[in-house]
């Protein structure tokens, strides 16, 4: 029946030719379903003619003797087809923009497969998708998109770190984060190196089946991001000028009630609540009143601040900036059907909220490709400059907290001038001037990052082709701290005069109070610097052979091998204390501290990678790999790494099974082995951070060389030469099913993993003479379920919506580490991260109450406090085990409205900022009683005999100082909260200009214009008075714990002129 | 062409590709370029001596010289140091940081196997000796035979007092090894000994003391005179350390840094830039040795021993105080004689504790000799190192007092004036041998317990507790050791 259609419409075509003038062009679009695509546009570019198909899909035009028609419809992508005068174009197929079904996909290593050969899980983020926020770092754009990944932005900072993981955490003390290959080669730098508007797409490979033809590397997934190479077709200019404006939208919960005393004179003042002390940091004072009172001691000129005694409105707030960030990026494209060529340069110029917190980045890409019979050239080069100038923020903030309320902080921002502000003069004994810190402790990095590509391909024969690339990647990095000198005036440090407040309100009372509590000395300048450089080369051989071995098998396979060297050498010199603020290595005054680590490792591996078709309907592939890696041991180096999998495309297979209900089914199954080495590089993905982990070595002794005399010392980690990779097995069952007219969309999976042989540093008895063996000896499992729907929701005229919603459940357990090693701590010894048999990892470990075994916390009889367990605990997994995110698209006309929300549940988090808060009793919890001893909520008495009595009537010892800057704030628990949110992550409104309203000037292409917002709602539990729960003090497997280290969450708006010439 | 022969093109190709790999595969991880896999025995030697310093003298001893009467502590804080309430965690460093070292010791030796290099392993064998008697003397039974192998992660614990008989075969033998070498073609340590500069018969004597030391201790076993006698046999006061014989380390101590600071300094002296460190506050005088020291007008050591008040007066706080208002500027905090300066040499056997320890061994008739002028020299000896410049005629004043708590002429109990005035001299240099003489002897007879309120403890304790890290990663052997009570456990050489 479509056949004779078509073909009417044929006819029909060819006898309007016979009357069509001589430049006139005309033809039929349709979708990849075969069906017609009506009301799609048909322009001209460089002209303003244009033209609609009609309710078959027809149109004709009028076209000078050249051109080229650009076909438009929403929810397709553009085409562009050259033309000359009077030709037929029949059945022009546009490709779906929502279902990709019949769609390649680029897996590892660039090998390019049928979406429906696939048996293991991928998705594609498009870069339009992932900038349409226009965020700095691509990682950000890609949050919330895709289920299975988990995309945490740790902090506020400039160029703000991200932590990618797909399917969760593996390995416990290795790297677990996402592996990123750019153009086919494996790149380890900061992702944010990159500019976004460089992506042409980023798949993402979630399981390690997808990823084992990386081997000994695979485990984590893989994102494979390609950058533009240039479009066919007349050249454009591309040109986007965004301008965001960050600013501090959730500030945690702070009391306004209490103005400054640290419990300097009274301890135990239960029901009088202390005096008034003006040089306090601590805000455990008497109720704010309104009066004027002293801040501070007297200067040195015997001025004295005089402040009202209330609580500045937003006086916190207000220290922070709104931040500015602009960005502008300018862009070349052009290319037949030979000839590619891509050229971009983008500047960002961003603002920290802290202020004075700033950093550049300029990114300039070349990139193209050249076709020349069976030959074809690809390459891209990318060099990337960024630099970032911020403070230490966890001093800065601390020092904002540690300002009691009445101060009016903002008003003290010239310390260089302002008598008060000035550190002689400045009110606070304990806390330095916050702008004084901003000024005077700085951290300056300098990246230079540059990655050059090349791919040469050869087409043998119809079905032989040989590939090789090479890559090389050279990172340059320089980091200098320094730190301005304090210096106090002669009266700042003798005087120990101090004018208080009369409490009767009579006046003010001069007290000489010696000594001071906190006596001042200068500290001098002090100045850091060290160097990196990290050189990366890689490169692949393949030979891929494609083959139809009878009329209903089809082959694929690839051979090949590839080679990866890492060299990283950093030089440290901790100059220490200088003589004045020259920062300058030659002016230290003592013993540097100096550190130099070479690092080099190598890779090779050797793969192969088959693929069996069945009529297109069935697929088998296997890939198999072994790595010779330079830091493992002879006998570790070649572990094979293994994948097999299977796709069933159901609806194609079986006949009947096509319906109203269902278009398109396919069923999958993966099975694959692979490794992971990374930790032997501490959890850094550079392999060369792993060098040398496995030998016996003596270090150079604390304090040596003592005046020419050396001293070196065992390492007291047992070496082990046979440490091997972990290895992963993952089993993964997947289902895609396309329905009404393939305009929904679900792709759902389910997987379990297994990690074997672990890399811990085990701890040992100190009786074997040393304190830990590196071995092989922890498992885990992780298993999870991801669901992804997609769908067309209204699809008519000028109104298409698309939405999306993707949901992940992980759940994962810690099976065994060293024999009966119950736990080991994750990260540095201060982290509350710990992997503990038979929990989630990672949990939350930390101090905690002591509890009756009914969990009700057990008061002093006497004094009705609660004590501290001396025993850490449990406090919860510490990663998100459901994400559900959401996204939307609906255009109407010129307008389109984007949007991604996402929704992470199941997790704790431990809000180590609250303690900071009570130790300066700005927090709201340390009023919750009003300073007024109160009976510990659902607190029993232990009355000695097993049992315990609830306790009704003793209250606290203190409700102030005592209680919560002294005891509450040691116990950790009190600071775990669910950590629950939800977040719009990305709200767009896009414009595009009518092309009437610029045609005639003949410049442009496209004019849009789009306002575009970020992290604009964050809806937390009301336990969560914090902060964001996706904060963490690193981007290690050590999550879910903030501190004062990330300043307050906040939303960013911005606006973009896009220009297309 | 291509056509014609695919399968030889395949073959080709794959040839290319496995050649293409094989040469770039060289074993650029063998050696590291960053830190070395072995030092000549010199560089581990000065590191091993200097990390021995900072463990004796860099507060691990602390709690034992709050114990013994000599330090009181600041505060009202609740700490297990105060009531004796002590858990495995308690100082478990002396446990925790010894083994790593003397893995170290142990390296020595294994790479010190050629005859040129006798003397590095004649004094890491008399150092693991010295270590092991300070593990056994605050743990009793540890880990020893198979102790420091690596391949083994869970070493059995040897019997105590088994332990100190090979210690004594194993420092003979130390003093054989470096007796037997070839002055001629024998290495000698020189500076990297940052003890005895090389001196190689003072490591002879220092050999010898810690014997004398081990054997000393077996005064109220089973063991009895006889077997000490006999391992004393033809050893002379001469073969020991004597007057102005320190074994003291000093790798070239001074302020230039916090690491090069002694490392009593560092740790209850003060910082680079002269603030006090937390325990220099901590650490204050206590009241039963201030007024012993006072009673028995010791004016010129207690002053050393504790730095004057904001009122230049010397005041001790009983131990266990929560008296708040003793604060530091009424309350002595730790003296000069202590603290002399951050580049001060670490005693870890000071001379006057080797005089001591031959004036009671010829007392108990196990040595040749002349009990009361050995007695005199170690008085004497420890004036010295307390930095009295005139100290040969101020401690001769001293000893001189008709009080039999000093003068041993006139006592009717001369171990006791011994011990007494051991104890006397030990204050803030060797408290954990004090603590030995107490376990051994019960001298000072009058040793006050803490009044922490609480504290029902009838006496100090005997012993520390097997440390944390046993009881997680090798539980099956110190569990074995039974339950362990710091009251009631005994060290094998206790009576």
């Amino acid at each position: 029946m479509r056949k004779h259609f078509i073909f009417l419409n044929m006819l029909l075509v060819n006898f309007s030719l016979l009357y069509a003038q001589q430049n006139t062009v005309s033809g039929n679009v349709i979708g990849q379903d075969g069906n017609p695509i009506p009301f799609a546009t048909v322009r001209i570019i460089g002209n303003s003619n244009g033209t609609k198909t009609d309710e078959n899909g027809h149109f004709v035009i009028a076209t000078p003797a050249k051109a080229t028609l650009i076909i438009s419809s929403i929810g397709y992508e553009d085409k562009n087809i050259e033309v000359k005068g009077g030709s037929v174009l029949n059945n022009i197929t546009l490709i779906s923009r929502t279902l990709a079904l019949n769609g390649v996909v680029v897996t590892g290593l660039g090998i390019v497969r049928q979406q429906k050969a696939l048996g293991y899980a991928t998705a594609e983020v498009k870069g339009k998708e992932l900038d349409q926020a226009k965020p700095i770092s691509l990682a950000n754009g890609l949050t919330g998109k895709v289920s299975g990944m988990e995309v945490s932005t740790i902090n506020n900072g400039v160029f703000a770190p991200t932590r990618i993981t797909l399917r969760g955490n593996r390995s416990l003390t290795g790297n677990n984060q996402a592996l990123i290959i750019v153009d086919g080669a494996i790149y380890y730098n900061d992702i944010s190196n990159l500019n976004p508007e460089d992506i042409e797409s980023v798949t993402i490979l979630k399981g390690a089946s997808a990823a084992a033809i990386y081997g000994s590397d695979a485990s984590n997934g893989v994102m494979v991001i390609t950058t533009r190479r240039g479009i066919s077709g007349r050249p454009v200019i591309n040109y986007s000028s965004t301008v965001q404006l960050e600013t501090v939208a959730y500030m945690p919960k702070l009391q306004t009630q209490f103005g400054s005393n640290g419990g300097e004179t009274i301890f135990y003042d239960y029901n009088n609540l202390s005096d008034y002390i003006p040089y306090e940091n601590q805000q455990f004072g008497p109720q704010f009143n309104g009066v004027m009172v002293p801040l501070g001691r007297p200067v040195a000129d015997g001025s004295l601040l005089m402040v009202p005694y209330s609580a500045v409105k937003n006086g916190k707030r207000d220290f922070f900036d709104n931040a500015l960030t602009t960005q502008n990026t300018v862009s070349f494209s052009s290319g037949d059907d030979n000839n590619r060529f891509f050229l971009s340069a983008q500047d960002v110029h961003t603002n920290g909220v802290v202020p004075k917190d700033f950093g550049n980045r300029e990114v300039f890409r070349m990139g193209g490709s050249k076709t020349y019979n069976r030959f074809s050239a690809s390459y891209s080069l990318a060099y990337t400059n960024k630099y970032t100038n911020v403070t230490n923020t966890g001093q800065v903030y601390n020092d904002v907290l540690n300002t009691p309320q009445q101060v009016p902080l903002t008003s003290l921002k010239d310390w260089k001038n302002n008598k008060f502000a000035d550190p002689s003069g400045y009110f606070n004994d304990f806390a330095q001037n916050p702008y004084w810190d901003i000024d005077n402790y700085r951290n300056k990095t300098t990246e230079n990052d540059l990655a050059g590509n090349v791919l040469l391909s050869l087409k043998a024969t119809s079905w032989l082709s040989f590939n090789y690339r090479a890559a090389v990647n050279f990172a340059s990095t320089r980091y200098d701290y320094t730190q301005g000198e304090q210096l106090f005036n002669n009266h700042a440090m003798t005087s120990d005069t101090v004018i208080y407040s009369n409490p009767s309100g009579t006046g003010l009372d001069t007290v000489q109070e010696s000594p001071k509590y906190n006596a001042l000395s200068p500290t001098p300048a002090a100045y850091l610097t060290s160097t990196n450089s990290n050189f990366l080369i890689t490169s692949d051989l393949l030979m891929t052979v494609s083959k139809d071995i009878s009329p209903i098998f089809h082959l694929v396979g690839t051979l090949g091998t590839s080679y990866i060297d890492n060299q990283i050498n950093s030089l440290t010199v901790n100059a220490g204390p200088l003589f004045f603020p020259l920062y300058n290595i030659t002016n230290l005054t003592g013993i540097p501290t100096l550190g130099q680590s070479n690092r080099q490792a190598q890779k090779q591996g050797y793969f192969a990678d088959l693929t069996l078709g069945y009529k297109s309907v069935v697929f088998v592939h296997g890939s198999y790999r072994t790595d010779y890696d330079s830091r493992l041991s002879k006998a570790n180096r070649y572990i094979p790494y293994y994948d097999i999998d299977g796709s069933v495309v159901l609806s194609e297979l079986v006949p009947s099974i096509p319906g109203k209900a269902v278009d398109y089914l396919k069923l999958r199954l993966a099975h694959s082995v692979t490794g992971n080495a990374s930790a032997l590089a501490a959890g850094s993905a550079f392999i060369a951070d792993g060098a040398y982990a496995t030998d016996p070595t003596l270090s150079s002794s604390t304090g040596f060389p003592f005046n020419g005399l050396g001293g070196f010392l065992l390492n007291p980690i047992i070496a082990n030469p046979n440490i091997k990779p972990e290895t992963i097995t993952e089993n993964e069952l997947g289902l895609e099913w396309g329905l009404l007219k393939n305009r929904v969309y679900l792709v759902a999976d389910v997987y379990q993993q297994d990690l074997r042989d672990g890399i811990v540093y085990a701890q040992v008895a100190r009786s074997q003479g040393f304190d830990s063996r590196l071995i092989n000896a922890a498992s885990t499992q992780s298993r999870g379920l991801e669901a992804e729907l997609k769908a067309t929701l209204v699809k008519s005229g000028d109104v298409l919506w698309n939405v999306g919603v993707n949901y992940t459940h992980i759940q994962s357990k810690v099976l065994s580490i060293n024999g009966g090693v119950p736990s080991i701590q994750i990260g540095g010894p201060s982290s509350n991260s710990y992997a503990v048999v038979g929990q989630p990892y990672p949990v939350i470990e930390t101090g905690d109450w002591t509890r009756d075994p009914n969990g009700q916390v057990i008061v002093d009889p006497i004094t009705g406090d609660p004590t501290l367990d001396p025993n850490l605990k449990i406090m919860g997994n510490a990663n998100p085990t459901d994400v559900l995110g959401m996204t939307s698209s609906l255009t109407y006309k010129q307008f389109t409205l984007s949007a991604t929300a996402e929704y992470r549940s199941g997790y704790k988090v431990y809000n180590s900022l609250g303690s900071a808060m009570d130790f300066a009793g700005i927090s709201q919890t340390s009023v919750a009683t009003g300073r007024q001893r109160f009976v510990f909520p659902n607190s029993v008495i232990d009355e000695g005999n097993g049992k315990y009595v609830t306790n009704t009537n003793v209250t606290t010892d203190d409700a102030d100082y005592n209680f919560w800057g002294g005891s509450y704030l040691n116990v950790g628990s009190n600071y775990v909260t669910k950590g629950n949110v939800f977040k719009l992550r990305e709200v767009v409104l896009k414009f595009d200009f009518p092309r009437k309203w610029y045609a005639n000037s003949k410049v442009f292409q496209d004019l849009s214009f789009a306002l575009s917002g970020r992290n604009l709602i964050m809806i937390r539990p009301k336990v969560n008075i914090w902060t964001d729960p996706e904060f963490s003090e690193d981007t290690s497997n050590a999550v879910g714990t903030n501190s004062v280290n990330e300043t307050p969450p906040t939303r960013i708006f911005g606006a973009t002129l896009a220009v297309k010439f | 062409m291509f056509k014609k022969s695919p399968q030889l093109l395949i073959c080709i190709s794959a040839c290319l590709i496995l050649t293409l790999s094989a040469c770039t595969k060289t074993d650029i991880n063998s050696v590291n370029p960053n830190t070395p896999s072995a030092v000549p025995p010199n560089f581990v030697l000065s590191a091993a001596l200097n990390a021995s310093a900072g463990l004796v003298l860099g507060g691990n001893e602390d709690f034992a010289n709050t114990w013994m009467g000599y330090w009181a502590v600041y505060g009202i804080t609740a700490s297990s140091t105060l009531t004796y309430n002590i858990t495995n965690d308690f100082f478990s460093g002396n446990w925790d940081n010894t083994y790593p070292i003397l893995e170290n010791y142990k390296l020595i030796q294994n790479e010190s196997t050629d005859p040129t290099e006798a003397y590095f392993a004649g004094i890491a064998k008399i150092m693991e000796a010295f270590h092991f008697q300070r593990l056994v003397d605050m743990y009793n039974n540890i880990p020893y035979s198979q102790a420091l192998d690596p391949n083994n992660s869970f070493p059995k614990y040897d019997d105590a007092a088994s332990i100190y008989s090979d210690l004594i075969v194993q420092l003979d033998s130390a003093i054989m090894i470096i007796n037997g070498a070839s002055v001629a073609t024998a290495i000698n340590p020189g500076p990297s000994d940052i003890m005895f500069l090389g001196n190689m018969t003072e490591w002879v004597q220092f050999a010898q003391t810690v014997k004398l030391k081990i054997l000393m201790r077996q005064t109220e076993t089973t063991n009895g005179p006889g077997y000490i006698q006999s391992n004393l046999t033809g050893l002379t006061t001469a073969d020991f350390l004597g007057a102005g014989q320190d074994a003291a380390i000093n790798p070239g101590y001074s302020n230039s840094s916090q690491a090069q600071q002694n490392p009593q300094w560092q740790d209850i002296g003060y910082t680079t830039n002269g603030s006090p460190t937390g325990n220099n506050q901590a650490y204050r005088a206590n009241s039963y040795s201030v007024n012993f020291y006072f009673g028995t007008n010791d004016t010129f050591r207690v002053a050393l021993f504790y730095a004057p008040n904001d009122s230049n007066l010397i005041r001790g706080r009983a131990f266990g105080s929560s008296d708040v208002g003793q604060s530091n500027s009424i309350i002595s905090g730790i003296g000069s004689g202590i603290l002399q300066s951050p580049g001060q040499s670490a005693a870890i056997l000071p001379a006057f504790e080797s005089l001591f320890l031959q004036s009671e061994a010829v007392e108990r008739g196990y040595l040749q000799g002349d009990p009361s002028a050995l007695f005199k020299s170690a008085v004497t000896e420890s004036f010295r190192l307390l930095g009295i410049a005139d100290y040969i005629d101020i401690a001769q004043t001293f000893y001189s007092q008709p009080s039999d708590k000093v003068n041993i002429d006139v006592s009717a109990n001369k171990i006791n004036t011994i011990i007494l005035q051991k104890w006397a001299a030990l204050n803030g240099y060797d408290p954990l041998e004090s603590w030995s003489d107490w376990r051994r002897l019960g001298i000072p007879t009058d040793l006050p317990v803490s009044i922490y309120p609480g504290t029902t403890a009838t006496h100090i304790p005997y012993r520390l507790l097997y440390p944390t890290s046993e009881f997680h990663y090798n539980a099956a052997n110190v569990d074995g050791q039974g339950n362990i009570n710091q009251f009631t456990s005994k060290i094998f050489w206790m009576p």
